[in-house]
């Protein structure tokens, strides 16, 4: 047995999450069969490639994408979905998940009856947070297992090792957003979640702003999106190991404080 | 034995006070009832036994171990029945019992058993639940463990006469099996019946600890008493008498103590109409703990 882990507790955040994290598997295979299915005439449209380009480069940088060559199904995908669409998608996913972890339980009441059994505070949190990154992975890895199968329907060249590539960025983002957001809902019960959302949108358009203003350059390293670039991965097909072990290490350092705080809280519903 | 122990057990929440200086011990073996009335202290002082709560300042001991940080020790001998009852909404009550029997220390089949008494059907989710069933759940799921040490939170709420009365069956089997039975009330005649000994608390501080008996000798009554050929001279010397108020052929006294005395009295003269009804606890509390205990009240 996982000494990390208590499957009591899995089991039963399982039973209570799985319909959801299907719903939003199946939100984002959907997502991918419409985008892989509108590709081919969206490719032939005549001056698709000049109106792109007459959009602002800082628009494009908006939604995710490093290159304007909007005809390449990879940057295309980039910016019509893993760019931004995705982040909104599985980040309420997260936020959803993670506010259940205390907040709503303390909200519910029910963490009473369930601190009065014999389990660590620790393991109460260490348990879901590992049954939600399995819900991560799981939504991560079906956006890339249904864009190879969509692909393959609709014979687009997808970079095989560029989806592959971006799992493990993906999965780090999350772990990442998901670490934030348990120690905002920590330290403030009622409102953490609203704050993580809030967070998580000045972390995006910190990224935007330090991207298209020069002034501001250096400032790029404040935001945790400056360390996710679906774009850049797609085409190199290797994922940055600096920018995945920063995005884990800022997780990490959120969830283990999270759970000291936790192992500290007072629970009065 | 001592098997539940503070010492100078204090909680703040914020500016406000949960509980001060609190210094209680209950025995091995008794059921002790915890009484004040709502925001007194009661539930605080209980989530700081089962480490729920951080004590502020000085300790709780339960079976020998700190509460706050043996608090999982605890938990494997502790039942605990919270004072408002939240379940799983979603989850079914057969769903609940297994999972409190998934953390191991509990007596599934029990639970089944004592569900079967309380006649409670498990197949529904709680959210279908009536408030009363809600709470006969909560008591099987503090109960199952077959824990050394009961601790709960107004376990009488929201039942009906009936399940109240099984309720203290149960309670007194526990009892008699060597289980040590923490309870808080604000209804007196319901400590008096199952309870050995009780503390009564208010405002946060643990105002007296009394035995059944002592509490029984205290007890004040209110009786209103209307006589058919006017009120006997007689009546204002009955020992126990706090307090008379006469009119016409009506008299209203408010009494502690032996009520022998005073029926022998009435029993010769005719009498038209006669109420005893026992004070509320607020009454006890204005007569003994508030005027000071060494205070004579008659």
């Amino acid at each position: 047995m996982n000494p990390m882990f208590n499957w009591n507790i899995a089991k039963k955040t399982i039973k209570d999450k799985w319909k959801s994290t299907l719903y939003y598997i199946t939100g984002v295979c959907s997502y991918m069969l419409m985008l892989s299915a509108i590709f081919p005439s969206f490719k032939k449209m005549k001056g698709i490639e000049e109106l792109i380009e007459s959009y602002p480069k800082e628009i494009l940088k908006l939604f995710g994408a490093s290159e304007i060559n909007i005809a390449d199904f990879n940057n295309y995908v980039t910016i019509e979905f893993l760019g931004l669409i995705a982040i909104v998608i599985i980040g309420a996913y997260v936020f959803s998940f993670t506010r259940g972890i205390i907040s709503g339980e303390l909200k519910e009441g029910t963490l009473e009856i369930l601190l009065s059994q014999p389990v660590e505070r620790w393991k109460v949190i260490s348990t879901q947070v590992l049954v939600m990154l399995a819900g991560i992975i799981s939504i991560v890895v079906s956006i890339v297992l249904s864009t190879f199968v969509f692909g393959a329907i609709f014979k687009l060249s997808v970079s095989f090792l560029g989806f592959a590539a971006y799992i493990p960025v993906a999965f780090s983002l999350f772990f990442c957003i998901g670490g934030y957001t348990l120690l905002l809902t920590s330290v403030l019960p009622k409102h953490g979640t609203m704050a993580a959302i809030g967070l998580t949108l000045v972390f995006y358009m910190v990224k935007f702003a330090t991207d298209v203003a020069e002034p501001i350059h250096r400032l790029r390293f404040i935001s945790i999106f400056n360390f996710y670039d679906p774009a850049k991965v797609l085409k190199t097909g290797t994922p940055p190991a600096t920018d995945v072990l920063v995005l884990i290490a800022v997780g990490a350092v959120c969830y283990f404080v999270a759970t000291i705080q936790f192992e500290r809280m007072n629970v009065a519903p | 034995m001592e098997v539940i122990k503070t010492e100078g057990l204090t909680k703040y929440y914020g500016k406000v006070t949960g509980v001060r200086d609190l210094n209680l011990s209950i025995h091995s073996g008794e059921i002790f009832g915890f009484l004040g009335p709502n925001g007194a202290g009661k539930t605080t002082t209980m989530r700081l036994l089962v480490g729920l709560l951080r004590p502020s300042a000085g300790k709780a001991y339960v079976l020998g171990k700190d509460s706050w940080s043996k608090r999982v020790e605890i938990a494997r001998d502790t039942g605990y029945l919270p004072g408002e009852t939240r379940l799983y909404a979603r989850l079914t009550g057969i769903e609940h019992i297994n999972f409190v029997a998934g953390f191991g220390h509990a007596d599934r089949s029990f639970a089944l058993k004592l569900a079967s008494r309380f006649e409670l059907d498990l197949n529904r989710r709680t959210e279908e639940y009536s408030r009363g069933m809600k709470q006969q759940l909560a008591l099987i799921l503090a109960l199952m463990k077959r824990p050394r040490i009961l601790i709960m939170d107004e376990p009488t709420s929201g039942l009906d006469p009936l399940m109240q009365y099984l309720l203290y069956e149960i309670l007194n089997d526990f009892r008699d099996n060597g289980t040590t039975i923490m309870l808080s009330s604000h209804n007196l005649p319901e400590v008096e019946r199952v309870c050995n000994r009780v503390g009564i608390i208010k405002d946060g501080s643990l105002v007296a600890v009394e035995s059944i008996e002592d509490l029984r000798n205290k007890r004040i009554r209110n009786i209103e008493v209307t006589f058919e050929n006017g009120i006997p001279p007689q009546l204002e010397t009955i020992a126990g008498i706090i307090e008379i108020e006469m009119s016409a052929n009506r008299a209203r006294i408010k009494t502690s103590g032996n009520l022998n005395p005073l029926i022998a009295l009435l029993s010769k003269h005719r009498i038209s109409d006669l109420s005893i009804s026992h004070a509320s606890l607020e009454d006890v509390f204005i007569e003994f703990y508030e005027k000071g205990r060494d205070e004579p009240y008659v």
